[in-house]
């Protein structure tokens, strides 16, 4: 590992996003259609214009407040959400998940030890759909290595460690009431995913594990290849965890070359809620990527993956974003490339229609302009996971600065999405 | 529990699992590679390596086993002779000592199955 700081932001917006993904796009509009029997889609949305739920000014306030304190963030400010975000109804309301991807020096809190040296972390707030910031103090922690420290060896080797989407264990299961999420972690140009826990509402998370690894082993000197954080779902059955991630499939360059548009890795639901809440070691149990057709034979720590949006007659790439839309009946996808977002939608998870165009929200130009990140959808009904007609998709509303700090203009912008 | 590769130094990189990894002994020449057995050798008080690539075995020794000697070839013993698997002579088998064996198995063609295949020893002394 390098002694350079990693950050999401700006470095990573630079160049994943504005080129990796812009790539990507301009690469694949046009290509053939591969299949000409995709679904047909039940909606149509119609997608309100944006709208600016915590501005740059909320967000610095919020974090004058957050505990512990903030302090040597290097340069970054506070810097949420950093990740897409991840919701829970309460009884009194919201409660919001999301990465500040500022630096979390080591150091004395209160009597005892904070931070883990890294950029990222997981920020949660008690707040209202309108007010994810709330008027309550942002609990802003580290995730906490395993106390094995088997489970993960690379924990150590982490430049940035945030989240993020959540899920948290429904009543009856093992682990109920307990909370999973799912982490971006950062090696040195290299992006991968990892699982942590909480069994007391967010004040601690602790570290399960990796999940996802790019089919592209890490190597020094990389092309840096998003592969976003993105939220735990169920199969149709119920029995799975599926996770959707563009993945970069295995070359012997440096050099990026075309991500999937969206792969997807799964896991037993009760196997892995076993593992995390049921066991005196908690870990995190292995993935497997979907591929050609099968779940049996790639890992979901460097397997190769099928692209599932690969025949879609328009392709867009970067962030994935995928739940329930009960209403519908089916899967919803909302992908952002840091500027486009489309829609798509699936019954089986795995094929999906052809995408539909949402909008661009951020005008990244010559690096001057802005981008729009980390698309999360969240329902209006008791689950906020489980999306309705109408439902909400926030983001991260960045101004680029030319890399300027800390985050000026940035915002959380949301947009509603409604079948008519 | 996950194993890691060792990579560039680092134990903290690299998953066994996909991972990428570093060539303990990249400067053999010509190139040997094949399968690997490793094993301590209690009266060397070294980590010992048997390689075969099918037909020919070669030996390396290593203090930390990570640092390796330049394999030495030890003849020809096939047309295939695969699977090499060093046993000691004492209380436990996966410790060697001065003299040890080293079992394969040997096949008397290519591409003919298991015919005529037959488990085989060699022994190993240090003078």
């Amino acid at each position: 590992m390098t002694g350079d700081p990693m950050r999401r932001l700006p470095n990573a917006i630079f160049v994943s996003a504005c080129s990796c993904f812009a790539l990507i796009l301009g690469f694949a509009l046009g290509s053939p259609r591969a299949s000409a029997q995709a679904l047909a889609p039940v909606c149509h949305p119609t997608v309100s214009g944006p709208v600016v739920v915590e501005t740059h000014d909320q967000i610095i306030a919020a974090g004058l407040r957050a505990v512990p304190p903030i302090t040597d963030t290097g340069g970054f400010g506070f810097a949420w959400p950093d990740t897409q975000m991840g919701v829970i109804k309460t009884g009194n309301g919201y409660e919001f998940f999301g990465s500040d991807g500022g630096l979390h020096p080591v150091h004395e809190w209160d009597g005892h030890s904070v931070g883990n040296g890294k950029y990222g972390g997981v920020v949660t707030t008690m707040g209202t759909l309108d007010n994810p910031l709330g008027s309550g103090d942002p609990v802003d922690v580290s995730i906490s290595p395993n106390p094995d420290p088997a489970v993960n060896p690379n924990y150590s080797s982490y430049g940035y460690m945030g989240g993020g989407p959540v899920y948290q264990v429904p009543a009856g299961m093992t682990g109920a009431g307990n909370l999973l999420i799912t982490y971006h972690a950062e090696l040195p140009n290299y992006a991968l995913l990892g699982l942590a826990e909480s069994t007391d509402n967010g004040l601690h998370w602790t570290d399960l594990g990796e999940i996802i690894r790019l089919n592209q082993a890490y190597m020094p000197g990389l092309t840096f290849s998003e592969i976003g954080d993105d939220p735990l779902v169920l199969s149709p059955d119920g029995k799975f965890f599926y996770i959707y991630f563009p993945d970069l499939p295995a070359t012997t360059t440096t050099t990026t070359t075309t991500t999937t548009h969206a792969s997807v890795a799964r896991a037993s639901v009760s196997s892995l809620l076993q593992a995390a809440f049921g066991s005196s070691q908690p870990h995190a149990v292995p993935f497997e990527k979907f591929y050609e057709t099968s779940w049996h034979l790639q890992p979901g720590i460097g397997g190769a993956s099928t692209d599932l949006l690969a025949s879609s007659l328009q392709q867009y790439s970067g962030y994935l974003d995928v739940h329930y839309n009960s209403a519908l009946q089916r899967y919803v996808m909302i992908t952002s490339d840091d500027t486009n977002f489309a829609y798509y939608e699936s019954i089986d998870g795995l094929h999906w229609t052809d995408a539909q165009f949402l909008g661009a929200f951020g005008a990244p130009g010559k690096g001057t302009g802005s981008i729009a990140p980390y698309p999360y959808s969240v329902g209006l009904g008791d689950d906020p996971r489980i999306l309705g007609n109408p439902f909400y998709v926030y983001y991260t509303h960045l101004q680029l600065e030319n890399g300027g700090l800390p985050r000026k203009g940035d915002s959380l912008r949301r947009l509603t999405l409604t079948c008519p | 529990m996950p194993f890691e590769k060792f990579y560039e130094g680092s134990w903290t990189l690299q998953p066994a699992i996909g991972g990428a990894s570093t060539d303990l002994n990249p400067n053999s020449a010509p190139p040997v590679e094949g399968y690997l057995d490793i094993h301590y050798n209690s009266a060397l008080q070294r980590y010992v390596m048997i390689i075969s690539n099918d037909t020919t075995f070669y030996y390396a020794e290593s203090v930390d086993a990570l640092h390796w000697t330049l394999p030495a070839s030890l003849g020809t013993f096939g047309p295939i002779a695969a699977y090499p698997t060093a046993v000691g002579l004492g209380d436990d088998p996966h410790i060697l000592g001065a003299s040890y064996y080293v079992y394969f198995t040997h096949l008397p063609a290519d591409g003919a199955g298991w015919t005529d295949g037959s488990l085989r020893r060699l022994t190993f002394t240090c003078p």
